[in-house]
């Protein structure tokens, strides 16, 4: 991106704000996520790649329009070949012959001439462009009678586009020239930076257009919208309904399958084998994909049928000569199924719910049980390991709500690294630190790491209001120093000199009130303090007479008055340099602070760490009064010679633990997104498919969605080692490796060509195909993690983000659909 | 549908043609019947059925009727990367999960269960650092390999490799005295049959001699002359690169040995502290558990490998340790060639002597006062030390004078010196200098500088959790 590195060389200059936000909106690969945490700048690059569907779409139907109108004109005779599959043919032929020709250039296996000075690959580049643009003016412009060809909205939106396409050149040249006149640069602009300023505005340009189009359609849609009658959907959709439950028994057979399934568990689930922390996780996870899978199944084969069947059956007769608005006919059909998506969906989900809490609870209480006998007979290793075991599994069966740190470390000499010790793990999931020496991993909570850039979000400080239970002492003592920092504040904005009279006037209204608030916080406080000390005392006493009758209730007591302790939890690895005293585990310690407070004595623990399980300890909640959310929490390792690893996400402190079920049932929201998309997806192929067709391109659309997302992932960043699909080919015949270079031999340099033509257009498909894994939250309740709501707005907006551009395209091509003909 | 017919003539048609699709439905399957009755008897013929090959595995069959045919090696081949890459991401039950699926998928592809069984049991475990979860592993992937061989019974490769995890990983781990413990509590309530030694179908507490049973069934297995790749139909197949057991091929001198090897560490064992918190046996039991060792040890010598060089000619270790036999005519050169090259390569002299040594009563005795002596050491009762250890080294004296191959050789003369150490140790506790003549002088002047530790013995690896009884330590 010549732009970018033409900033980046002056970086004291700033753009003005409308050239920022111009360029913003103009390149996909920028977003501002500053705005609305995040939403809005997903928001952006969405419109932004979904306008240059509109404009490629927009388009190709008019390319695709001109074609069958040239085949019509021939009376009656239907030709292949026209003027403007001619001229595709050209243009790809052109486009692979430049690709060829740079390889060739590449490998140096002829010289090739220069012509009038310019390389041929890049004056047939140039050729190519100049063709490409006047095809797509004359397609722009090419009117034909129906339907809507010439119509004057279509005329206007080609202008806009025009428009559009200047004012990214407009805003490159202004960026440009404004870059000059920092830099002091005078005179003419040079013919290479006129090329630079050309492409790159043309490239803006084209999103811009993307967005006019994408406007002029969703203005279309609105409108359409806006006619949309409940009662006419419902009755669609009910129909929908009622046609996939009588004629394909759909719902029925899925259930039927899944209760099969249920049945024998066994068989693929490997029953007692799995170990019990894993058990839950196991059963979640395979539960919820196979119900996503039967659901997916059943709609891969009604959504891609239902448009199709109506049309061959010439139901669709019946229904357009109705007052029916098309997009009413999308939508219909899509809530139908989608609530028979919800109805199955639910009867799955419960029904996978039981089944799972009935599993894991019967492996919990007999692990229990073990733990018991094994105690009776004296073997408390085992009945620790077994309780232990119980325990992890209890807690993922639950919903848990994670507050994450920002993890520094420091090394054995005191000195802080953003890293600790690689032990030389294939994958660097985790750091190390040494046991028995000044290395140390510290999580801060509520603050973000000045140095490394990294921004604080809400994920970040602690819920003060949640964690510490309200009448409680922290508790009050927590709103007592809030108001202190309120009132210190106050006073010194007040002592800030030439302070104006109103504000002066603001600023004591507000410190007389926040006196008041001090005082009334105070009279709280004191009460509790006073009984707290009291049966403190009293504990005290009688403690040391030594009786225990009375303890336990004023314990009690006394611990009412308190907030609970603060649980964090941890997982890490531990790396042994020696085998170290056989049996016995690596130590560790935490010590708990807060930064705010120096006053406040720390809190330590030790612990032993178990490599792989969840470890839970806890902090007193007195630590968190006059936190203001923030926290330090550092873990050292004190056996010597051994170390532990962790990550950042290792260690979190727990501010809720909600219930399993209301987590199950919200974790099923993915399953229920990614059938929404392949509903969208299969009647999007059923307005212009015939069914199986649109059968196989919705299928497709499912098992790239679902499995290759990854590797387009990697295919789009240029990672995957041994080129495209051609010469990949040919290094599977040969036995060739991936890494070794092939001979330029003319196979090869063809394959290379044709990859080079096909990669881009290959690597867009990360773009098209949607990614259905991503929907899916089943692994977040597997683990024992809430589903929380913020993930499921963004859940929801993803899933919509595919659906609702995917009906809108169905529309459209249905409304310009000749259905009568 | 054609347009130009009546009403009635396309309702003719369509009849027509739905009675020339049943018939040809009807056929299809008639065809079908002597097909498959022909193919099942081939089957049978080549003992392919799932039934004769092992047991019948419902979910593997849904799976693999799910994959229709030919797409099985390829999902294979996605799972095996996949399991791979879960490998790196530390995800061990999800690897465990993604190689349960191959297995379901390809259940005799051999290398799958011998790789995989080795890695669940050796890799995996090791990434665990608490013992009690190294023990969940080795024992997830024992309990792989013995479905491998549920599913195989033909292969003596994956029996041999369940022996050999029973035997080696459990028991000669650095922690293989908490292992063998956690064996010894092993309750199986999964219901594996995880202790059962296949041979006499009984549970057994050590892993040594569950992994007896194992090796004797590999060994039996092959006796009976199974061969994998013997099936007639496999024998039709032409292949590039044919696989043949990598186990018990004629003149696999360390197949054989293992079961006399296994018996041998568990009497072993028994003499010490091997399980942690467990107390050692010694008195008829651990006589009779020499004796069988010994037993084994001649079994192995008595049987007839075929010479490397010539097949026809039968070579016997055992004729190693009969000077008579050895010398006598009826032996050809190369005959005594190989059985002095094949008993020195598997140290027959040596073990056979040992247990010979250590079966007789005298040699269980000295063992025991060895423990004690170690015992009273332990708990700074130096008087009593000195006294067990010099009786137990007497006997010793007067046991090694008998056995004189045992004797010599390097293993003992470490171990004896250590013992002699020991005791050098105790005296000097209670204020005496070591005798002028000091019972294997020698042995002691060579680790007087380097203690050895038992690294299998939890006198000398742990704390113990209480000083073991001297009195409960006798015969029992």
């Amino acid at each position: 991106m010549p732009w970018l590195s033409l900033w980046a060389q002056g970086t004291t200059v700033t753009l003005p704000s409308w050239i920022q936000w111009m360029i913003v909106w103009a390149d996909p690969q920028f977003t501002d996520a500053r705005l609305l945490g995040g939403f809005f700048g997903g928001f952006m690059t969405w419109s932004k790649l979904l306008g240059l569907f509109c404009l490629i779409s927009w388009l190709g139907t008019r390319f695709f329009n001109l074609f069958l109108r040239s085949q019509q004109s021939r009376s009656g005779q239907s030709v292949v070949l026209n003027l403007p599959v001619i001229g595709l043919l050209l243009f790809v032929g052109i486009a692979i012959l430049t690709a060829f020709l740079s390889i060739v250039q590449q490998a140096a296996v002829f010289p090739i001439p220069l012509i009038a000075g310019y390389p041929i690959p890049a004056l047939l580049v140039g050729i190519e462009f100049l063709l490409g643009f006047l095809a797509l003016e004359a397609v722009m412009w090419s009117s034909y009678r129906r339907p809507q060809g010439g119509s004057a909205s279509q005329r206007g939106l080609a202008l806009g586009v025009h428009a559009a396409l200047a004012a990214g050149v407009f805003v490159i040249y202004k960026a440009f020239e404004f870059n000059r006149n920092v830099r002091g640069l005078k005179g003419s602009i040079a013919s290479q930076d006129w090329q630079l300023i050309l492409t790159d505005g043309l490239r803006y340009g084209a999103t811009y257009a993307g967005l006019v189009v994408l406007a002029y359609f969703a203005l279309g849609m609105f409108k359409e919208a806006l006619s949309v009658r409940w009662r006419r959907l419902y009755s669609i959709a009910w129909q929908t309904v009622l046609d996939a439950v009588r004629r394909m028994w759909a719902p029925w057979v899925v259930l039927v399958l899944f209760v099969l399934f249920l049945a024998f568990t066994n068989w693929f689930l490997g029953g007692p084998g799995t170990r019990t922390p894993e058990l839950a996780r196991r059963y979640i996870e395979t539960l919820s994909w196979v119900s996503s899978l039967l659901l997916s199944l059943m709609i891969l084969l009604l959504a891609p049928m239902s448009l199709p069947t109506d049309i061959r059956t010439q139901v669709i007769y019946t229904i357009t000569t109705k007052p029916v608005n098309r997009l009413e006919l999308i939508w219909g059909r899509l809530i139908g199924y989608m609530g028979l998506i919800t109805a199955v969906l639910l009867v799955m989900g419960l029904v996978s719910m039981f089944f799972v809490e009935r599993v894991v609870n019967s492996r919990i209480s007999t692990t229990r049980e073990q733990a018991v006998a094994s105690r009776e007979v004296g073997k408390l290793d085992d009945a620790r390991r077994s309780e232990e075991q119980a325990a992890q599994l209890e807690n993922k069966m639950s919903a848990r709500v994670p507050v994450f740190g920002f993890l520094s470390f420091t090394d054995s000499r005191g000195k802080a690294r953003r890293k600790g010790i690689d032990v030389g793990q294939e994958q660097k999931l985790r750091s190390h630190i040494e046991g028995a020496s000044a290395s140390k991993a510290s999580w801060r909570f509520g603050q973000a790491p000045q140095k490394e850039g990294r921004t604080l979000t809400a994920e970040n400080v602690l819920p003060i209001e949640r964690l510490l239970k309200p009448g409680t002492l922290e508790a009050v003592e927590d709103s007592l120093f809030r108001a202190r920092y309120d009132q210190a504040q106050i006073k010194m904005n007040l002592e800030a000199p030439n302070l104006k009279g109103s504000e002066r006037r603001r600023l004591e209204d507000r410190l007389t009130k926040v006196d008041s608030e001090v005082k009334r916080i105070q009279a709280e406080l004191e009460p509790i303090q006073k009984q707290e000390r009291d049966l403190r005392e009293q504990i005290q006493k009688l403690e040391g007479a030594g009786k225990s009758a009375d303890l336990t209730s004023l314990r009690a007591e006394r611990d009412k008055l308190h907030s609970p302790p603060i649980p964090v939890e941890m997982v890490f690895n531990v790396f042994r340099t020696s085998k170290g005293e056989l049996g016995e585990a690596v130590r560790a310690s935490m010590v708990v602070s807060n930064p705010l407070r120096p006053d406040l004595e720390l809190h330590r623990s030790v612990f032993p760490v178990i490599e792989y399980y969840t470890i839970r300890r806890f902090f007193p909640s007195r630590m968190l009064v006059g936190s203001m959310g923030q926290l330090a929490i550092e873990i050292q390792c004190i056996t010597p010679s051994q170390f532990i690893g962790m990550s950042e996400k290792d260690l979190y402190v727990l501010s809720n633990q909600g219930s399993f079920r209301t987590n199950y049932i919200a974790g099923l929201t993915g399953v229920w997104l990614q059938a929404l998309v392949i509903t969208s997806v299969g009647l999007f192929a059923g307005t212009f498919l015939s069914w199986s067709v649109a059968f196989l391109l919705t299928l497709a659309v499912f098992v790239f969605g679902q499995l290759a997302i990854g590797f387009l992932d990697q295919f789009n960043q240029m990672g995957v080692v041994g080129g495209g699909p051609f010469e990949s080919l040919i290094r599977l015949l040969t036995h060739e490796n991936l890494q070794s270079n092939l001979a330029s031999t003319p196979a090869v340099m063809a394959a290379k060509s044709f990859d080079l033509f096909l990669t881009p257009i290959l690597t867009r498909l990360i773009y098209v195909i949607p990614n259905i894994s991503a929907l899916d939250v089943s692994n977040q309740v597997a683990l024992g993690f809430a589903v929380t709501t913020p993930t499921l707005i963004g859940q929801v907006l993803l899933g919509l983000g595919y659906a609702l551009p995917l009906t809108a395209f169905a529309y459209y091509i249905f409304k310009n659909r000749e259905i009568a003909a | 549908m054609s347009t130009g017919s009546s009403p009635k003539s396309t309702a003719q048609t369509s009849r027509t043609r739905q009675l020339v699709y049943a018939l040809g439905i009807v056929l299809i399957f008639g065809a079908m019947w002597p097909y498959t009755e022909w193919l099942q008897r081939r089957k049978v013929d080549a003992d392919l059925g799932e039934a004769s090959i092992g047991q019948i595995d419902g979910g593997s069959f849904l799976l693999k009727l799910a994959m229709i045919g030919g797409f099985r090696g390829v999902v294979a081949d996605v799972l095996w990367n996949d399991s791979i890459e879960l490998q790196k991401q530390q995800e061990w039950d999800k690897l465990k999960e993604k190689v349960d699926f191959i297995t379901k998928l390809q259940p005799h592809f051999l290398s799958v269960w011998t790789f995989q069984g080795w890695n669940l049991a050796y890799n995996v475990a090791v990434e665990w650092d608490d013992p009690a979860d190294k023990y969940t592993w080795i024992k997830n992937g024992i309990t792989f390999l013995r479905q491998g061989v549920e599913k195989n019974r033909r292969s003596p490769d994956l029996i041999w490799d369940t022996a050999w995890t029973y035997y080696h990983k459990i028991g000669f781990s650095d922690e293989a005295i908490i292992l063998r413990r956690l064996f010894y509590d092993d309750r199986d309530l999964e219901g594996l049959n995880f202790k059962i030694d296949p041979i006499t179908q009984e549970p057994r507490d050590d892993n040594f001699l569950v992994s007896k049973g194992w090796y004797t069934r590999a060994i039996r297995l092959v006796d009976e002359g199974v061969q994998r790749m013997d099936s007639r139909l496999e024998g039709e197949v032409q292949y590039v690169d044919k696989m043949p057991d990598r186990k018990g091929r004629p003149g696999d001198l360390n197949f054989r040995v293992m079961p006399a090897h296994a018996q041998t560490r568990y009497a072993l064992s028994l003499e010490k502290m091997s399980v942690k918190d467990l107390t050692p046996t010694f008195g008829d039991v651990a006589q009779a558990e020499w004796d069988h060792a010994n037993r084994d040890w001649k079994e192995f010598g008595e049987y007839e490998f075929p010479a490397f060089n010539n097949p026809d000619e039968k070579i016997q270790l055992d004729l190693s340790t009969d000077k008579e036999r050895f010398k006598s005519p009826e032996l050809s050169d190369n005959q005594r060639y190989w059985v002095n090259r094949w008993a020195d390569q598997m140290n027959y002299r040596y073990w056979k002597d040992k247990t010979d040594a250590e079966r007789e009563m005298t040699g269980v005795l000295a063992r025991q006062d060895f423990y004690e002596g170690t015992v009273a050491l332990k708990e700074a009762r130096f008087r009593d030390s000195v006294t067990k250890y010099q009786e137990g080294i007497n006997r010793w004296q007067d046991l090694l004078e008998r056995h004189t191959v045992y004797r010599d050789d390097d293993l003992n003369k470490r171990d004896t010196g250590e013992i002699v150490r020991r005791y050098v140790f105790a005296l000097k506790q209670v204020g005496e200098t070591p005798p002028d003549d000091l019972p294997f002088k020698e042995l002691y002047e060579g680790v007087k500088n380097e203690p050895f530790r038992d690294p299998f013995d939890q006198l000398d690896m742990m704390k113990l959790k209480e000083a073991p009884k001297s009195a409960a330590a006798g015969s029992r």
